[in-house]
């Protein structure tokens, strides 16, 4: 019994602990050992494996959003119009 | 096509704000021509408007030219001109009225998922899910919004995203997770829906 409740302590830890570091991991801005956490609890719950790996789509969804498009081609004119004015 | 985001060469670059400091409109206009592309992009979306955005980034811009003055070099250049962007959008939304459906990010996103197996394949599935990143966007905060406008569309380091916002790292990168895992929701919802 204690142990049961031992090993379900440290289980919740992780979660937590897994879940708060999800982004940084995903940005690689863990520690070695962090990352080494991070990997070995997702491993085994699901629902951070899928956390972490609807989170990863989500960034990758949002940085094919960049890189778009450009501004008006009169904007740098527009500016420098107002600039001229000013005294 | 976009102009890169970042000067080819920062001595070039500092040079061009020392001109522009010291009264130089046309060295001004190049750092504008160098500019205008990325800060029109961040503005427009946080701004969802595109006509809007472009008033915004005139006044940015135009408030740069006045400002530069007061530019001492501790930050780089961009991350001071995306300052004073993201806060004469923040000024422009916050005229208008509170957004409807604007998300509260003081409840903590669950951590139900849905099944993977369900992540949008087709051009069209793709499409779909730009759409609802792009109303989860919206939905956010500003606060939290130009955070992830800066980090993960315009792809900025978090020490820039974090100087642009005047943050400290720690606290920049507890608000982009906040905002990441309310758009994550957003999607997450979308593909339970799909199921």
């Amino acid at each position: 019994m204690i142990k049961r409740l031992a090993r379900h302590y440290h289980f919740m830890r992780e979660h937590l602990w897994t879940n708060s570091h999800l982004s940084p991991y995903l940005d690689q801005e863990v520690s070695a050992a962090e990352r080494i956490r991070v990997e070995e609890h997702t491993h085994v719950c699901p629902k951070c494996h899928r956390m972490l790996e609807t989170l990863r789509e989500t960034l990758e969804g949002l940085r094919a959003m960049g890189a778009e498009g450009g501004a008006p081609s009169g904007l740098t004119d527009s500016v420098m119009e107002r600039v001229r004015g000013e005294r | 096509m976009l102009r890169p985001m970042r000067p080819v060469s920062h001595a070039d670059e500092d040079d061009l704000v020392a001109r522009a400091q010291a009264g130089d409109q046309g060295a001004f206009e190049e750092l504008v021509r160098r500019h205008a592309d990325r800060l029109y992009a961040v503005v427009t979306r946080f701004v969802g408007d595109r006509q809007e955005a472009e008033e915004v980034t005139q006044e940015a811009f135009l408030r740069a030219w006045r400002g530069i003055g007061r530019f001492q070099g501790n930050s780089q250049f961009f991350t001071w001109l995306y300052r004073i962007g993201i806060n004469e959008a923040k000024r422009r939304v916050g005229r208008r009225a509170s957004p409807a459906g604007s998300t509260s990010l003081d409840e903590h996103p669950g951590l139900e998922v849905s099944d993977l197996s369900q992540a949008p394949e087709t051009s069209a599935d793709r499409r779909e899910l730009r759409g609802v990143l792009e109303g989860a966007i919206r939905a956010l905060g500003p606060d939290y919004r130009a955070a992830l406008i800066l980090r993960d569309i315009e792809g900025l380091s978090t020490s820039e995203a974090a100087e642009t916002l005047d943050l400290g790292e720690a606290a920049f990168k507890s608000r982009l997770h906040r905002a990441r895992l309310s758009v994550r929701k957003a999607v997450d919802d979308y593909l339970g829906d799909e199921r």
